[in-house]
């Protein structure tokens, strides 16, 4: 069984709420490995498992107050995500990187000419699909390496978008950022990974 | 007129996504028509896409978590927490 539409969305969570046992082992068994990746990609590996622990607990304890207005899913990565975010401001003991702070510029220098032209436009790449570029172990250690370079939240923003292919509003609820904003983040991150690529096929290095 | 300029720095992602408006779509599809480099650009981001996509479905973890055991804690807690709740 999955929670796929709406119907069996609410149906859970009123079996969830009279407190039945087999809604909660549908709960976990449906949710908890994809809040685990996602929680990973914000916090690593290393301390993903107790940070999903810890969203698991705060869920349960409001779990009464939690009225189905957005779906499981959203409210409980937004959970996951908070805790993620508190625990690697403990860590860090520094404030998230705020959106305005990103101020690179999305392509090198020289790359457009005064005109709007490409100067140096995109080269063709030999490998053409996810699995030719993902066959080989150097491009995906170069691969995570810049997905762990991206700000934050411009990760998340990705991950939400072309992992778990949630809808925008879904993501503005989880990142509290504006639609625009997530648009925004979005591009700067799918931008930058295209510039790895770009470099690792030219080059085949990272 | 949209310039290569412009639509690398804002518009492709929104594209793909469909979230622009008919009017931006429309100016973007006409540059497409025309811009062999764009073309190959918005071809390449789409392509970013589905590695991310890929790479997220080929991240498995080490270990399989115990998920019978979390549920059981979780069903615990919940049944604790309603217990304690309605004696107030
Ligand atoms: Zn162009």
């Amino acid at each position: 069984m999955t929670v796929s539409d709406k119907a069996e969305q609410t149906d859970l969570l009123i079996r969830l709420k009279a407190g039945e046992k087999s809604a909660f082992d549908l709960l976990v068994k449906t949710y908890h490995v994809p809040m685990l990746r996602f929680v990973s990609r914000i916090i690593g590996d290393a301390q993903a498992e107790e940070v999903v622990q810890d969203a698991w607990l705060a869920a349960i304890r409001n779990l009464n107050k939690f009225e189905g207005r957005s779906t499981l899913k959203s409210w409980l990565y937004t959970i996951a995500a908070n805790e993620a975010k508190s625990r690697l401001r403990k860590s860090k003991r520094e404030a998230v990187v705020p959106l305005s702070t990103d101020n690179e510029p999305l392509f090198e220098e020289g790359r457009f000419s005064s005109n709007g032209h490409w100067a140096r436009p995109p080269s063709s790449w030999h490998d053409d699909s996810p699995e030719a570029l993902l066959g080989s172990e150097d491009f995906i250690r170069c691969l995570e390496f810049h997905m762990n370079k991206l700000p934050e939240v411009q990760r998340e923003a990705l991950q939400l978008r072309d992992y778990e292919e949630m809808e925008f509003e879904e993501i503005c609820n989880i990142l509290s950022v504006s639609a625009s904003n997530v648009r925004v983040l979005i591009h700067r991150a799918r931008v930058k990974i295209h510039s790895m690529i770009a470099h690792f096929e030219e080059t085949g290095t990272c | 007129m949209l310039s290569c300029h412009d639509l690398a720095h804002k518009y492709a992602s929104d594209y793909i996504d469909g979230q622009l408006n008919w009017r931006q779509r429309l100016a973007v599809f006409m540059h497409l028509l025309i811009c062999v480099r764009c073309r190959r650009f918005v071809t390449q981001l789409r392509l970013v896409c589905r590695v991310v996509k890929q790479r997220g479905r080929d991240v498995i973890k080490g270990s399989t978590p115990d998920l019978d055991a979390l549920a059981s804690r979780l069903h615990k807690e919940y049944a604790t927490q309603k217990k304690s709740s309605s004696e107030l």
